[in-house]
């Protein structure tokens, strides 16, 4: 947390994805450079931070991550609160995981900030040998459904900082475009001191000067 | 880490065997040593703690056929251990079996043979052929539990990654049979994330304990052998998991969000009433946080709840784990032996643990923002003492706000924490610039200067200013506590709390917490530890500080209620009799005198002997008494009444604790203690080379934190005799109603407590009278003396509270 104490941005972004899929240990891989062969499994919530650079602002992600098989349930609107953007993981080796894509979409339709920015990660590309989700289909698959699409590995580490840097990019797109009409934005989230953003198109755009 | 070769000596388990079911030690003994961190040996050395399990085994398994009464010595849980692992032995045969009646390769069960493959049932290709569709084919329901066994592995595959124990592939087979069939068996909870990681422990400590069949016995006790036999120890974890989920499955449940109808939903009127669906583990969290947590600490609360936390993102591990993420695991351990001997349910004891904890970082919480205080609450602050006696201490703790949930303890807990983990009761300030984004600034850039507010998390160690030795507690309490309290204008709860503290401020001051210039320097390091009971100690040991205090203390209740009743006793003595003509109203008057004149001689007698157990009677007249009595009564439930009604929800208190140490186990090193004890000792905490060589009384039990501050004289509090269990192995069902001899009975616990005498022989009178006798004291004792600086002048009118007359 020590890199955080200045940004000019702080963004909440959730992990979500069936249990296994690597979710964690993106976390750890994008915030510490670490990779755990055998990770505990994740119980409740964690969150970390790291900040990145985008066109010159420091953007802090906060990120949480919690365990794929609660399915947020007991804590479905506190982990989304907040959240300006999902990503939603599942295995490449593992085709189940990639069914459940759907249910998470659902999922994220019905408890998170309809702006949400989602993207589509497909984790564990250096199982190569055990690919059961072609990359086109997921492609395909993301076209369709207007996510953002990206493979990665927490294990050799490829593609996860690319990730998050586009997603947060992304985010921090929306926003600074929003921030000049941020007046007249009523939502908020009064709880946390994470700098909600206004994602909400349908939102007045007057732009207010001072 | 103790792998399956570093298993300890069977002697060394034996040792314990017979520290718990030959040394003539009840059950609650047991487990009031247990929660004092005295059962065991080595329990610093690791996760692996020799004979940890038999103890589990004791305190989880129910005790067949019949639970025997807690003040009696434990048989081993043999008959419930055989009765279980049938149990497990069989269910495993049958939910393994494939529906063509094969097993996994190599599948073994304890116990039984493995039968082969059975032919009979491969009859019917149509519905028993893993290939057919049909909705009865037995094998989908096969391939679901396929499924089911892959999910849970994945997890036990993860289980303890640090621990090179659970990489062993038998093991993760093991713990995947029991959670397997505990998921089987509990459908509508099956198996969730996290069981895997209370499961491992139970299995480790009872492998750690496993003695192999071929080995020889120490002492060749065939009960001993079998408890401990190698064979059973996955059937075993699946006992004491069944044991420790039943108290806590709950959290762990979950159904889809629908509404539910309530079962008493159809009101009078005939309307269905629909209730949304809240997780049992939700609806617990927010117990913790916005029942107990406020009502405890309400700047902590407050200070959470302004900064959004919602109680289930860190209380869900919490719970669901008992905090074996939380803590190292060695310490973790410890606090499961005491969770598994509290009196109360492992539920709410882990409740209040959580409210402990809390409490326990409230100084890094309370200046803090939301994501700093959530980095607290999901990466618990490590505590800086390297000892058990922190957790032991949290469990105590947590029996203290259990037992007596007012602000009172919980601010006493703050002063423990200073005075025995030296966290300092100051709060930080929160660093300058720093602010919560304002409605309007979404979006805000928040320019560098005033964008350092995440600076805190850097800084929180340094900014703490380490309060000074000669700080005195009111002091103390006064800047950590009062003004802040007061600053902030929380609410009337807290206001409360703050003038009870006030009240009693002369007395904490003078009961528990000394400067060390003062001449105790070296107990006044130790202020909240309970120090050894009398018949403890040895004859050339002289009389403790403390209970000279309480003498004295004593003596003056005394001479208070002697006083009061020479006032009555004049006052009769001093009415006219010449001008009444009745001749009723004349023989009533006589008649009172003629009380007062026998009052008189009593108060004589009190005076002349020494009696100590004055007859509250025999101080006043038959009317007088009865007058005073009434009035008592009625204001106490009134007194209950105002509190319900104000949700203070304070007075549920209990005898102090006073602990006996088990004395066979530590005897030697008693006397090893007592020199140790006698030495002066200026170092604030607990030296952890001391608690290891002296496992019974210096470390022992503290004072519950209740009592020094919500009761004016706290030494009265402790016993005069012997009590062999601490308050909270008192169930409240089993208050010792009674108890003729040995001084058990809570009115001799409360000597200056003017219970009418007919209160001792109420069912429950523990509770009962506990309770207002806490609530006077607490909220009203003192009050006169200070009543100019209640905040409040409600505060002034409860000053009338004076049952018997005896605190003017
Ligand atoms: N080969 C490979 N293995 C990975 C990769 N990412 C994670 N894993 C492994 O997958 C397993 C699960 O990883 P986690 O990060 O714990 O999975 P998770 O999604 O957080 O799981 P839950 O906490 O249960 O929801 C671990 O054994 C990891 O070592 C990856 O990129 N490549
Ligand atoms: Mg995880």
């Amino acid at each position: 947390m020590a890199e955080g104490s200045n940004y000019d941005f702080l963004f909440k972004v959730v992990l979500i994805g069936d249990s296994g899929v690597g979710k964690s240990n993106l976390l750890s891989r994008f915030t510490r450079n670490e990779f755990h062969v055998d990770s505990k499994s994740t119980i409740g919530v964690e969150f970390a931070t790291r900040s990145i650079n985008v066109d010159g602002k420091t953007v802090k992600a906060q990120i949480w991550d919690t365990a794929g098989q609660e399915r947020y349930r007991a804590i479905t609107s506190a982990y989304y609160r907040g959240a300006v953007g999902a990503l939603l993981v599942y295995d490449i080796a593992k085709h189940a995981t990639y069914d459940s894509v759907t249910r998470w979409l659902k999922e994220l339709r019905d408890h998170a900030d309809s702006n949400i920015v989602i993207m589509l990660v497909g984790n564990k590309s250096d199982l190569k040998h055990l690919r059961a989700v072609p990359t086109e289909e997921a492609k395909a698959f993301s076209t369709e459904n207007e996510l953002s699409f990206i493979e990665t590995s927490a294990l050799d580490a490829s593609n996860v900082d690319s990730a998050f840097q586009t997603i947060l990019t992304g985010i921090y797109r929306i926003v600074s475009s929003k921030s000049l009409e941020q007046s007249a934005d009523p939502i908020r989230a009064p709880t946390s001191d994470t700098i909600p953003v206004a994602i909400d198109s349908s939102a007045p755009s007057q732009s207010k000067c001072c | 880490m103790a792998d399956r070769q570093t298993r300890p000596a069977p002697q060394l388990i034996k040792l314990v065997y017979d520290q718990l079911f030959h040394s003539g030690n009840s059950l609650s003994r047991l487990k009031e040593a247990a929660l004092g961190g005295r059962l065991f040996r080595s329990i610093n050395d690791g996760i692996g703690v020799a004979g940890r399990s038999l103890a589990w085994k004791l305190f989880l398994l129910p005790l067949e056929p019949l639970e025997p009464p807690p003040n009696v010595p434990p048989t081993p849980p043999i008959d419930s251990l055989r009765k279980s692992r049938m149990e497990y032995s069989h269910l495993l045969l049958d939910k393994m079996r494939a529906p063509d009646g094969s097993y996994v390769e190599g599948f073994t069960v304890p116990g039984l043979t493995v039968p082969r493959k059975d032919q009979s049932g491969a009859a019917d290709l149509e519905t028993n052929n893993p290939l057919s569709l049909h909705d009865e084919n037995p094998w989908k329901a096969w391939f679901a539990s396929v499924e089911l066994r892959k999910t849970i592995l994945q997890d036990v595959e993860r289980t303890f990654p640090d621990i090179g124990y659970f990489r062993n592939q038998d093991v993760q087979q093991q713990l995947t049979n029991v959670l397997f069939l505990y998921a089987v068996m509990h459908p509508d909870i099956g198996y969730r994330q996290g069981m895997h990681e209370l499961l491992a422990p139970l299995y480790f400590a009872i492998d750690f304990d496993s003695i192999s069949e071929s080995s020889e016995t120490p002492g060749s006790d065939f009960t001993f052998q079998e408890i401990c036999s190698r064979t059973w120890v996955a059937a075993d974890s699946w006992a004491l998991f069944l044991s420790v989920m039943r108290g806590i499955s709950r959290w762990y449940e979950w159904r889809e969000a629908i509404a539910v109808t309530e079962s008493n939903a159809l009101g009078a009127n005939g309307q269905v009433t629909l209730k949304p669906y809240v997780a049992p583990i939700v609806e617990t969290c927010n117990k913790i946080q916005g029942t107990f947590l406020r009502t405890v600490d309400p700047a902590l609360y407050k200070s959470m709840q302004s900064a959004g936390i919602e109680p289930q993102i860190y209380g869900i591990r919490w719970l669901r784990l008992l905090f074996t993420r939380e803590f190292p695991m060695h310490d973790a351990m410890a606090l499961w032996d005491g969770l598994f001997s509290c009196v109360s349910s492992i539920a709410d004891t882990t409740e209040w643990i959580c409210v402990a904890m809390l409490i326990r970082i409230r100084n890094k919480l309370i200046p803090s923002d939301y994501s700093t205080q959530l980095t607290y609450l999901l990466r618990y602050p490590p505590t800086e003492e390297g000892s058990l006696n922190h957790i032991i201490l949290l469990l105590r703790q947590a029996a203290a706000l259990e037992m007596t949930r007012t602000p009172s303890t919980g601010a006493s807990l703050v002063v423990e924490n200073r005075n025995i983990l030296n966290i300092p009761v100051d709060i930080p300030d929160p660093p300058m610039g720093r602010r919560r984004p304002r409605p309007g600034e979404r979006g805000h850039q928040v320019s560098p200067s005033e964008g350092h507010f995440q600076g805190i998390t850097g800084a929180h160690g340094e900014n703490i200013r380490s309060p000074s030795h000669q700080m005195g507690i009111p002091e103390l309490l006064a800047r950590g506590l009062l003004d802040r309290g007061e600053s902030l204008g929380i609410n009337k709860t807290f206001m409360n709390a703050v003038s009870e503290l006030k009240r009693n401020l002369p007395d904490l001051a003078a009961s528990l917490v000394r400067t060390p210039s003062a001449s105790s320097a070296s107990y006044a390091a130790y202020p909240l530890l309970d120090e050894r009971p009398q018949e403890e100690r040895p004859s050339w040991e002289p009389r403790s500080r403390f209970e000279m205090e309480r003498e004295v203390s004593e003596m003056r209740q005394l001479n208070k209620r002697l006083g009061e009743s020479v006032g009555w006793i004049v006052d009769v003595l001093l009415q006219d009799e010449d001008g009444i003509e009745d001749a009723q109203q004349l023989s009533t008057i006589q008649n009172k005198k003629r009380e007062a004149l026998e009052s008189l001689s009593y108060v004589r007698d009190v005076l002349n002997s020494g009696v100590s157990n004055v007859e509250e009677d025999r101080l006043w007249g038959a009317d007088e008494y009865k007058r005073r009595e009434e009035k008592y009564q009625a204001e106490a439930s009134e007194n209950e009444g105002r509190e319900e009604s104000s949700q203070l929800n304070v007075p549920r208190s209990a005898p102090d604790p006073v602990t006996l140490p088990l004395s066979n186990a530590a005897d030697n090193s008693r006397k090893f203690d007592n020199k140790f004890a006698s030495f002066p000792r200026d170092n604030r905490r607990f030296s952890p080379n001391t608690s290891s060589a002296t496992p019974s009384s210096t470390r022992g039990f503290m004072r519950p934190p209740g009592f020094p501050l919500s009761s004016k004289t706290p030494p009265n509090l402790v016993p005069n005799t012997s009590t062999s269990l601490a308050p909270w192995s008192y169930p409240w069902t089993q208050a010792p109603v009674g108890s003729s001899s040995g001084g058990h009975s809570p009115n001799t616990v409360h000597p200056s407590i003017p219970v009418p005498p007919r209160e001792v022989t109420r069912p429950l009178v523990g509770l009962h009278s506990y309770r207002t006798a806490n609530s006077i004291i607490g909220t009203h004792q003192v009050a006169d003396k200070v009543a100019d600086q209640s905040p409040k002048t409600q505060d002034t009118t409860e000053v009338q509270h004076d049952p018997l007359g005896v605190l003017r």
